[in-house]
C-alpha cells in the first residue's frame, strides 16, 4: 500500500511540476524582459564585487569519497575553514543542506569526479580547479554548490556563502524564476525524502513484525530447539562411540586402556601436563617448521611435518578424550556393579558409551532445561558452562595423558601385577 | 616451486573472504601546503594493506591517501603543531580483504622529517630519497618492507632504528642515508642491509636478531669492521679477515668512510656480500 502512495506522491508532484513550468513560463519571460536592465546592472556589480575578491590560498585540504559520501574540506590560508559535501543524496555546505543531489546523479558525478581530480592536484593549483569547476547545467542544487564553493574560496564564512547565494537569486530576475522552479524541484526533492523516510519506516516496521513472530513461535518452539539440540547431541555421541569402537575393533585397545589408566591414577598431573601441552601446541609446530628451513636438508621434511604435526594432535586429543570417556565409563562400573555381574557386563565397549555419555550428560541434562524456555533459563546457561567445563577438563586430561603415556604405550599409573600369594605359593614347591 | 604453491594458497584464501564479504571501502586525502614549518614529525601506524611513502612537490608538506575498509577502520590524518598523525585504527580484520586497502604519503623534499612508522601485516615500500631525514623509527610486523634511500640525504640522520617482527626487510643504498647509528632488532625474518651510496660520515650499525638470516651488501672500499656474538648464528666472513675478537675487510685503515657492525644473533645465517 505504502508502494503505491509513493508512487502516487512522486507522480502527483510531477504533474505539479509540469504545470507550474507550464504557468510560469511566460511571466518568467515577460520579467525577464522588463527587468533587463536592472538585471545588467546587478550582474555587472557583482562581477566587479567577484574580481575584487580573487581566491585565497588554500592552506589544507581534506578529501573523502565513499559510497554514499564525497566531501571535501579546506582551509584557507586565512585561517577560514569549511567543508562542501554531497552526502546521502543531499549537497551540504558546513551541515547546511542546500538541496537534493541524487546519489549517482548528474551533480553527484561531477562533484566526485571534481573531488577525484583534487586528490591528484598539488596544493598550489587546487584552488583554479576548485574555482573552474561548473556544476552540471539545469540543476539548482549544483548551481548553489558551485556559487558556495566559489564564495568560500573568497575567504567568506560559510554563513555569509550562504547568504551571497540567496543575495544573488534575489537580484537576478532569471534566477528568481530559476529559483521557483529550484524551490518547486527541492519541494519534490522534499517528497521524495518523506516517501524514502516512509519505505525505510516500512522495512523497520516489517522487520520487528518479523522479529516478532519469530519470538512468538507459541510453547513448543523451545521444545523444538530442544529436541534440535538433543539429536545433534546424540548424533556427535554416535560418531564418538564409533570413532572409539572402531579404534578398539581394530587394535587400538591397549592405548586406549594405556591412556584411560593413566588419565584415571594421575588425573591431576595428566590435567596439568594437557593445560601445558595445550598452550606449547603452536609454538612447537612453528619451531619445527623453522628449524626445518633453517637446516636446509630438513625442507622436505616440511612435507610431513606442515600436514602431519596438526594430524597428530587432533588424533592425540580424540584418542585423549576417549581415553578420558573410558575411564569415567570404569569408574562408573566399579561403582555400579558388584561380583560377578563386573564379568558379565563390564568391558571397554560398555566403558566407552557410558562414559561418553557421562561426559556429555551436562549438554543432555541443559537441552531437557531449554525445554522450559525463560523459566529455566538460568538452569540452562548453568548447565551449559559445566557442561564446556568439563569438556575442556576431559580434554585436557585426555592430552595430559596422551603425552605421558606416550600415546597409551607406557600407561605410568597401571599397578605391576604382582600376587604376593603366588610367590608364597611358589615357594613352597 | 614449493614458495608458488604456497603463494597461491594464500591468495586463494585471502580472496575468498574477500568474494564473501561485501566491504564499504573509503578513500580519504588530504594535503597541507609549506607554510613556514622547519620541521614535520610523522607518525603511522598502520594495520593492514599496501603503504608507501617517497618525496613529493617541494611547495606541499605532506600529502596523502588512504583507501581503508569504512565498516572495519577508523581513518587517522590529522596535523597539528608540526606533528603528523596518519593512519588507520581499530577493528577485527578476520574474514576480511584488508589487503587491497592502502596508505600512501608523500612529503616535501625541503622540510627535514622525523618518522615513526609502525605497520602490521603490510606491504611497505619507502623512498627515502630526496627527503631530508633527521631521524627514523620503522617497526614492523608480519610484512615486507623495501626501504630505499636512492638519493643522498641532505641532512644527517642521527638515527636509523627498525624493530621487525617475522618479516623480510631489505634496505637499499642505507650509504646514502647519512646516519651516523642504525639499529636493527628482528625476531624471525629475513633482513638485508644493503650500503650502497655516496656515504659522507662513518656509521655504526648494530643487529639484534632472534632467528632468521642477515646479509650486508657492502660497496667495496667502504671499511667494514663486524664484531659478531652468538654461536649458533652462521657467518659467512668472505673478504674479511680476523683480528682479535673482530673480522676487518683489508682496506680499513685506509678507508675514507667506515662502517662498524655489531651482530648478536641467536640463531640464522650472517652473510656479508661485497658489491662492484
Amino acid at each position: 500500500m505504502l508502494r503505491t502512495a509513493s508512487s502516487t506522491v512522486r507522480a502527483l508532484a510531477a504533474a505539479v511540476f509540469g504545470a507550474t513550468l507550464l504557468w510560469a513560463g511566460p511571466a518568467l519571460a515577460a520579467q525577464g524582459a522588463g527587468a533587463g536592465q536592472t538585471t545588467a546592472v546587478a550582474q555587472a556589480g557583482a562581477e566587479q564585487a567577484a574580481s575584487a575578491d580573487a581566491p585565497v590560498n588554500i592552506r589544507s585540504s581534506q578529501i573523502a569519497l565513499s559510497r554514499d559520501e564525497a566531501r571535501l574540506q579546506l582551509e584557507l590560508a586565512g585561517g577560514q575553514e569549511f567543508s562542501l559535501a554531497v552526502r546521502a543524496g543531499q549537497a551540504y555546505l558546513d551541515g547546511t543542506s542546500l538541496g537534493r543531489a541524487a546519489l549517482g546523479g548528474a551533480l553527484d558525478r561531477a562533484w566526485r569526479e571534481l573531488l577525484e581530480q583534487a586528490m591528484e592536484t598539488p596544493n598550489a593549483d587546487l584552488s583554479a580547479l576548485l574555482e573552474a569547476w561548473d556544476a552540471p547545467s539545469s540543476d539548482g542544487v549544483g548551481d548553489r554548490l558551485d556559487r558556495a564553493l566559489e564564495a568560500a574560496l573568497r575567504g567568506q564564512t560559510p554563513a555569509a556563502a550562504l547568504a551571497n547565494i540567496e543575495g544573488a537569486a534575489a537580484l537576478d530576475p532569471a534566477a528568481q524564476g530559476s529559483d521557483s522552479v529550484a524551490r518547486l524541484l527541492d519541494r519534490i526533492n522534499e517528497l521524495e525524502s518523506t516517501v524514502d523516510e516512509l519505505e525505510d519506516r516500512r522495512a523497520t516496521v516489517e522487520a520487528r513484525s518479523a522479529s516478532r513472530s519469530r519470538q512468538s513461535r507459541g510453547p513448543f518452539h523451545n521444545v523444538g530447539d530442544a529436541l534440535e539440540g538433543i539429536i545433534g547431541l546424540l548424533v556427535t555421541m554416535a560418531i564418538l562411540v564409533g570413532i572409539g569402537f572402531a579404534t578398539i575393533f581394530f587394535g587400538g585397545r591397549k592405548y586406549l586402556e594405556g591412556v584411560a589408566d593413566t588419565a584415571r591414577r594421575m588425573t591431576v598431573r595428566s590435567l596439568l601436563v594437557g593445560i601445558a601441552g595445550s598452550f606449547l601446541v603452536l609454538p612447537a609446530f612453528f619451531l619445527g617448521i623453522i628449524a626445518l628451513v633453517i637446516s636446509i636438508v630438513g625442507i622436505p621434511g616440511l612435507l610431513v611435518w606442515v600436514p602431519g604435526f596438526p594430524l597428530a594432535v587432533a588424533v592425540a586429543i580424540m584418542l585423549g578424550y576417549l581415553g578420558v570417556a573410558h575411564a569415567a565409563g570404569e569408574a562408573m562400573a566399579e561403582y555400579r556393579f558388584r561380583g560377578s555381574e563386573w564379568f558379565h557386563r563390564a568391558n571397554s565397549y560398555y566403558f566407552l558409551v557410558s562414559g561418553v555419555g557421562l561426559l556429555m550428560s551436562m549438554f543432555f541434562a541443559a537441552m531437557v532445561a531449554h525445554m522450559a524456555g525463560r523459566l529455566l533459563s538460568f538452569i540452562f546457561g548453568l548447565l551449559m558452562f559445566f557442561g564446556c567445563a568439563l569438556t575442556w577438563a576431559a580434554l585436557s586430561v585426555g592430552l595430559g595423558a596422551v603425552l605421558i603415556s606416550r600415546g597409551g604405550t607406557r600407561p605410568l599409573g597401571r599397578e605391576p601385577v604382582v600376587d604376593e600369594g603366588l610367590f608364597a605359593e611358589d615357594g613352597n614347591v | 616451486m614449493f614458495d608458488r604453491r604456497l603463494i597461491v594458497v594464500l591468495a586463494a584464501a585471502l580472496a575468498l573472504p574477500a568474494a564473501a564479504a561485501a566491504q564499504d571501502w573509503r578513500t580519504l586525502s588530504a594535503s597541507r601546503a609549506v607554510d613556514g614549518d622547519t620541521l614535520l614529525r610523522v607518525e603511522v601506524e598502520y594495520a593492514a594493506g599496501r603503504f608507501e611513502v617517497k618525496p613529493g612537490d617541494p611547495g606541499t608538506l605532506y600529502r596523502t591517501s588512504m583507501r581503508y575498509d569504512d565498516d572495519l577502520f577508523d581513518p587517522v590524518a590529522a596535523f597539528d603543531s608540526g606533528l603528523l598523525k596518519l593512519g588507520v585504527g581499530g577493528g577485527n580484520i578476520r574474514g576480511r580483504d584488508v589487503k587491497s586497502g592502502h596508505l600512501r604519503a608523500a612529503f616535501s623534499p625541503d622540510v627535514p622529517l622525523e618518522l615513526d612508522l609502525a605497520f602490521g601485516a603490510v606491504d611497505a615500500e619507502l623512498e627515502l630519497g630526496g627527503l631530508r631525514i633527521l631521524e627514523a623509527h620503522i617497526a614492523t610486523g608480519a610484512s615486507r618492507t623495501l626501504l630505499n634511500v636512492s638519493e643522498p640525504n641532505p641532512e644527517t640522520a642521527e638515527r636509523l632504528v627498525v624493530e621487525v617482527g617475522a618479516a623480510q626487510f631489505e634496505a637499499i643504498g642505507l650509504g646514502n642515508l647519512h646516519a651516523r647509528r642504525i639499529e636493527v632488532s628482528g625476531g624471525v625474518g629475513d633482513v638485508t642491509l644493503d650500503f650502497r651510496g655516496a656515504p659522507r660520515l662513518d656509521t655504526s650499525v648494530s643487529v639484534r636478531m632472534g632467528l632468521g638470516a642477515l646479509t650486508l651488501r657492502v660497496p667495496r672500499g667502504l671499511g667494514v669492521r663486524v664484531v659478531k656474538d652468538g654461536f649458533l648464528a652462521g657467518f659467512d666472513s668472505e673478504g674479511l679477515v680476523k683480528r682479535g675478537d673482530a673480522f676487518y675487510s683489508t682496506d680499513w685503515e685506509s678507508a675514507a668512510h667506515k662502517l662498524t657492525v655489531d651482530i648478536d644473533a641467536a640463531f640464522g645465517s650472517i652473510k656479508v656480500v661485497w658489491i662492484d
